[in-house]
């Protein structure tokens, strides 16, 4: 699974990942998620993040000939790697939106819960919550 | 009208540049499958309605699902029954080979098998996004015949197959509603569903 080829299948779809999670943030208006302040600079980025790796495997043939993943090898690490996407998202917007202000008037859990708090803040305010 | 007459017509519909570079893209191992995994991720975290996201949410869980056992239907299949590529069989003169040589069974077509696995629940349960699949997984299809890996009934069987399993994903999912619920509320709690 993890051979040369498919690492550069894993670096493809982990960056088409974050784009569609950037671009589903933008279009949810979920400012916690966004790696942007401004929406517009969201979906550029999501559509130039998505694009370019869809570009990428549709001359897969042409640009890496020889070798071939398995289905059930691309299952895995697609999955692995949207994982990771999740993870990276969570990570990079919650440091990004550090210092997002938190009028709540929403929810806590679910996507939801992301339009006036990023992952860390929504944890924490649920630990601190409970002490 | 038999199998390889039929393989032979479509085939020998290639042979236009343009045409030919289209199919080349859209039904190699990789874009369909991937466009595919990326419309559930879409439909995961980019439905604004909270009832019709749990809704998808709990589509896109059963369509993991149906990936997941259509790839061991797949695998009991080809243990058991092997059938040789078109162009292992038809002299070369007479097909236009537009995709490296695979190995292993031409009966059923895995990517229309895994294709058809994805569309079935999803177009059942959401059309919207189903409508899309399908025109992707119809395109898959139809190329692997037209660049001469596939017969028709190859992808014709691998596409039946995969509805069936999508069909009973489906009843898998309905069976198991309330795990996908305490599911959705762990990752409700993580702000990721």
């Amino acid at each position: 699974m993890f051979t040369l080829l498919g690492l550069k299948y894993a670096a493809m779809v982990f960056v088409a990942d974050v784009g569609v999670l950037q671009a589903a943030a933008a279009y949810n208006n979920l400012r916690g998620m966004l790696f942007f302040k401004r929406i517009l600079h969201a979906y550029i980025f999501a559509g130039m993040a998505v694009v370019a790796p869809l570009v990428i495997f549709f001359i897969w043939d042409y640009l890496f000939a020889i070798g071939e993943i398995q289905g059930s090898q691309q299952a895995g690490l697609f999955f692995f790697t949207a994982a990771a996407a999740i993870i990276f998202t969570m990570v990079v917007s919650s440091l990004v939106n550090i210092k997002l202000k938190s009028d709540r008037t929403t929810q806590l859990t679910g996507l939801d819960g992301l339009r006036e708090g990023t992952f860390f803040h929504n944890i924490r305010e649920r630990i601190t919550r409970k002490h | 009208m038999s199998d390889t007459s039929v393989f032979l017509w479509i085939n020998g519909l290639s042979g236009v540049r343009v045409i030919d570079e289209f199919f080349k893209g859209i039904a190699n191992d990789y874009f369909a499958l991937i466009t595919a995994c990326l419309i559930l991720v879409w439909m995961w975290f980019g439905t604004r309605d909270i009832s019709q996201r749990e809704k998808n949410q709990k589509t896109v869980f059963i369509a993991m699902i149906s990936i997941g056992i259509v790839g061991a239907f797949m695998g009991i299949i080809n243990h058991y029954y092997f059938r040789l590529r078109p162009f292992n069989v038809i002299p070369s003169g007479s097909i236009n080979l537009l995709f490296y040589r695979p190995t292993d069974s031409s009966f059923p077509s895995n990517i229309a098998a895994v294709m058809f696995a994805i569309v079935t629940p999803v177009i059942i349960r959401n059309r919207k996004y189903g409508y899309w699949l399908l025109a992707l997984a119809v395109l898959v299809s139809f190329g692997r015949v037209y660049m001469g890996v596939h017969y028709p009934l190859d992808v014709l069987g691998g596409a039946v197959l995969g509805i069936l399993n999508g069909i009973l994903c489906l009843g898998i999912g309905w069976a198991f509603n309330w795990l996908m619920n305490i599911l959705l509320k762990i990752f409700r709690f993580f702000n990721i569903a």
